[in-house]
């Protein structure tokens, strides 16, 4: 492989581990506190129908759980690089809609 | 003068039609009088009933109004109590208190593959895939899944496809390590699921063995970054990379790195909508090889003839793109690889083809396996150039029809090429393969399906293939 592309390849993954380490202590340190935000579950239920259907069928809020949403849409949220606040939206509104 | 006599009897006359008149007259009177009684009577009679079926009716409204008061309140009773089992079941479970959870996920599927190839109809058990999540806290993800086969010869294959760490570090990094699916494109990361993806197979030169990556065991930093209405993503892996196998390079996750050259690549996409997404992905690793140890005949005959590492390059770069709005899918995916490098066989000397070989049957043979292993390994150039490319459309029925069968009726069409270039030892998978297929959802995960498949091989020695597959497939 040539080497310049290795080393700016290289470069990047360091300089990327380190801002990610750097957010991590500042999200640690800052930690928002939790308020309940009336318009979530609006946005929720508009992210979820723009969504969860990119790759496979929109499946609805009352097929899990209230526990189970909450790890399924963790693992959405890596497996489709979902933007962390969207997820967030999504997960309010599948276990509020799932009675 | 009118005669006394005639005057008389006129007299009479009228006298006597005057009482007769009256008599007849009160007659009559009389007759009228009874019948107008009767008739009076009966109008009382008529009036006294309707008025009772009045208060019959008033009572019998009455009534259905309290009914009615009745089950509404029943009804508010009943809603109110569901409620409030709801609500109890609900803090029974207390979900968010618990830091640990876990989940046992997967899909599953069944069928039928019919062909005028030389391969026998059959029914097959597909795939049983497992997927395990535990979750702790909200930024603490293991996931894994196995792929759990049966063999054509009854043998049960399992295979480990990922096993990673998630660390959740920030709202816009995500660290993942150990051993996941391949970042590149989009049909092994997120579609490959049978219960996801369309049609019954992969396109051709996707899915294993094909030139599109499987997994590699390494280390990933990925995640989202909104930028207004728009969304950029990325997904940055070093890993173990590919190794150099008989048929080319064996493009999974390895519990090893057989060369200390990592792998570097990944994917970037942009989203300018939430149902548009346009990708572009890379990927690079260093190959090696060996060339074969001499036999103690040629070593008495040739002793400048040892063994020597090998090494070449792998290259891929790809661009993807999906349009998911409404009842549409319409999918677009293009991969290019090459392998380069690695020394030619000099035809021009006189050495036998199977002197120079690579891949891990040589390594092989370095151990215990000996003179059998040997003769058994591949002699091939790896260097080659690798194409696959697939086009699909997908149309959900329920934008045009409410009719409660049709409405989970969807069509698929599919086109795709693979291509393999400079090495006529690959050439033979060279094919162009259409699909068109049907798919009836019975819930959100749960499909079943029939396809056609042309499979048009490039190879004149290789016959063209038609099939025929029925699929049930489940995402649980």
């Amino acid at each position: 492989m040539n080497g310049a592309i290795k080393f700016l390849m290289t470069t990047a993954a360091s300089g990327l581990v380190a801002i990610s380490i750097a957010g991590a202590a500042l999200a640690a340190a800052e930690t928002p506190e939790k308020t309940k935000d009336p318009s979530q579950f609006a946005r929720g239920a508009q992210a979820w129908a723009e969504t969860c259907n990119r790759c496979h069928s929109l499946r609805s809020p009352r097929e899990l759980t209230d526990e189970i949403w909450e790890i399924s849409v963790t693992h959405m949220r890596v497996r489709g690089n979902l933007p962390a606040a969207k997820a967030r939206d999504i997960k309010a509104f599948l276990k509020a809609s799932n009675n | 003068m009118i005669k006394r006599s005639f005057r008389n009897t006129l007299i009479a006359s009228t006298a006597m039609l005057t009482v007769f008149g009256a008599l007849f007259g009160s007659i009559d009177a009389s007759a009228q009088d009874n019948g107008l009684e009767a008739l009076r009577q009966k109008i009382e009679a008529m009036e006294l009933q309707l008025e009772s079926l009045k208060e019959g009716l008033e009572k019998t409204k009455e009534a259905v109004d309290e009914a009615q008061g009745t089950a509404s309140r029943a009804e508010k009773e009943t809603k109110k109590a569901a409620r409030l089992a709801r609500a109890a079941a609900k803090a029974a479970r207390a979900p968010d208190a618990a830091w640990a959870k876990w989940h046992l996920t997967g899909y599953a599927d069944v069928g039928f593959v019919a062909t005028d190839g030389d391969a026998k109809d059959s029914f097959v058990t597909g795939h049983f895939n497992p997927g395990y999540h535990f979750q702790y806290k909200d930024f603490f993800l293991f996931e894994s899944e196995l792929e759990i086969a049966t063999e054509d010869d009854g043998e049960t294959n399992i295979e480990l496809e990922y096993s990673q760490v998630d660390l959740l570090v920030s709202d816009y990094v995500t660290f993942v390590v150990g051993k996941y699916l391949s970042p590149i494109g989009q049909f092994q990361e997120r579609l490959h699921p049978t219960w996801i993806h369309k049609l019954a197979d992969p396109p051709a030169g996707f899915g294993h063995g094909g030139v599109q990556p499987l997994s590699d065991t390494g280390l990933q930093l990925r995640g989202a970054i909104p930028i207004d209405t728009a969304t950029f993503t990325y997904a940055l892996a070093v890993g173990n990379g590919p190794r150099l196998g008989d048929h080319g390079p064996e493009l999974e996750g390895f519990g090893s790195d057989d060369n200390g050259n990592k792998s570097f690549g990944g994917r970037l996409a942009i989203l300018p909508f939430g149902y548009l997404e346009v990708g572009a992905s890379y990927l690079n690793a260093g190959l090696s090889g060996v060339s074969a140890e001499p036999d103690e005949h040629e070593e008495e005959e040739d002793d400048d003839h040892d063994a020597a590492p090998l090494k070449g390059d792998y290259e891929l770069w790809g661009v993807d793109a999906a349009f998911t709005k409404g009842n549409w899918d319409l999918r677009f995916e293009y991969l290019k690889s090459k392998v380069n490098g690695f020394p030619a066989a000099d035809e021009e000397e006189e050495h036998h083809d199977d002197e120079l070989r690579f891949g891990t049957s040589i390594q092989a043979s370095e151990g215990e396996h000996g003179d059998e292993e040997e003769e058994e390994g591949h002699a091939a150039n790896p260097n080659a150039k690798w194409r696959a490319w697939y086009v699909q459309a997908a149309y959900r029925l329920s934008g045009i029809t409410s009719h409660p069968v049709l409405r989970n009726l969807e069509p698929v069409v599919r086109y795709g090429e693979l291509k393999i270039t400079g090495n006529d030892e690959f050439a033979e998978s060279n094919e162009k393969r259409f699909n068109v297929g049907l798919n009836y959802w019975f819930a959100p995960s749960a499909v079943a399906r029939a396809m056609v498949e042309i499979r048009d091989f490039q190879d004149h020695d290789r016959k063209d293939e038609n099939r025929f597959q029925m699929q049930i497939a489940y995402g649980f």
